[in-house]
């Protein structure tokens, strides 16, 4: 039963699995090189990196206003997010100004982040759906009002029902609990990638909102609606 | 039983399966080479490596899928091949099973942008039909 094919044995079996890697590895490593280098490159840098978001600019008056048109429809959409029916125009012709006065996705390349102070003005406005990517405890202790919670554990990935979430025409904003964390920002692309086109990330999160002495919610919120 | 181990060690099964296993690796490496930077994007879906590190695995894998592949489908070293393509399965079940866990609704990217199969049971399945016939393709078939 003693099989004394030399190459086969234990050892050099595992040093043959070495071998193929390592091959492999050399291979990889010239090909990216010459796809860094050739036009067009087809290379990957060596080192990714964490997604960088721009900035959205504001004016003096602290709204982005590049006087391209807003993509977004501002007839037939309600400034209430309870409202099942969503049909009522907007009321609030500054919010409608709002959204219009945002960089079409052309131009910009969403998500974006956004200061506090445009937070501010979208809120008062009611002109965006603002978000909350942080768990439901979190939430629930504390929260910007009219925000609906979107945990991004559980909805990571389920791009079925984020693609049928219903913005009403207007842009999303989304935060998480400031500082290091990501949440925000993951959502946010994953909103982006199912089609949503406006897509904002306040990455002050639920801390700096607190901290200005601005209103906030406790409890359950209103419920994320869907098309 | 017997008869069952008598045709798995048999040396054609053991040669069929160690094909088998090779085409599969090459189909899925071709498309990721071909698509770096897509097969990127499904790496970083999956969250289970340090983003920093996320390129490198990109670029590497594909191209030892393909070399283990090739050793199989052509016979040169093909045991050798096998081990790489077991420990290769091991791992995409491992991280297949963890997205699947966490509720990832996700692209498998195993055949890069190739296919558009998910994360899920049905993939799971697929991946473990693949570890039987490494197994097999592991075997130092029986002498006759």
């Amino acid at each position: 039963m003693m099989d004394h094919r030399g190459s086969d044995q234990g050892g050099s079996l595992f040093g043959g699995a070495m071998v193929l890697v390592a091959t492999g590895v050399v291979l990889a490593v010239a090909y990216n090189l010459a796809g860094l280098v050739s036009e067009p490159s087809f290379g990957l840098p060596w080192i990714a990196q964490p997604k960088q978001l721009q900035e959205l600019a504001l004016n003096e008056d602290g709204v982005a206003a590049d006087g391209v048109p807003s993509e977004a429809a501002v007839e037939g959409f309600s400034t209430d997010i309870s409202d099942p029916m969503g049909v009522f125009g907007f009321e609030d012709s500054e919010a409608a100004e709002l959204i219009e006065s945002l960089p079409s996705p052309e131009v910009a390349e969403y998500p974006l982040q956004v200061q506090m102070s445009a937070v501010k003005r979208f809120y008062d406005a009611g002109a965006a759906l603002i978000v909350d990517a942080r768990d439901a405890e979190d939430y629930e202790a504390g929260h910007i009002p009219g925000a609906i919670n979107l945990p991004y554990d559980e909805f990571a990935g389920h791009y079925e029902f984020l693609e049928t979430l219903d913005t009403g025409g207007r842009p999303i904003i989304t935060y998480c609990s400031g500082g290091t964390c990501e949440t925000s920002m993951n959502l946010a692309f994953d909103l982006r990638s199912v089609g949503h086109s406006k897509v904002l990330v306040f990455l002050g999160g639920y801390p700096e909102w607190e901290d200005g002495g601005l209103p906030v919610d406790q409890g359950p919120g209103p419920e994320p609606e869907v098309r | 039983m017997d008869g069952l181990k008598r045709f798995v060690t048999h040396r054609w099964t053991v040669r069929v399966c160690q094909i088998v296993v090779g085409l599969v690796l090459i189909a899925a490496a071709l498309p990721k080479i071909g698509d770096m930077h897509s097969f990127a994007a499904q790496v970083h879906n999956y969250r289970m490596v340090p983003v920093p590190l996320e390129n490198l695995l990109a670029m590497v894998l594909p191209w030892v899928e393909l070399v283990a592949g090739l050793s199989l489908v052509l016979g040169v070293r093909a045991r050798a091949g096998a081990v790489v393509a077991t420990l290769l399965m091991a791992t995409f079940i491992v991280a297949v099973g963890a997205a699947f866990a966490r509720g990832l609704d996700i692209d498998c990217g195993c055949f890069g942008t190739a296919d558009a199969a998910q994360v899920g049971l049905a993939k799971l399945a697929e991946d473990a039909v693949y570890l039987a016939l490494c197994g097999v393709a592991l075997l130092r078939p029986r002498p006759g």
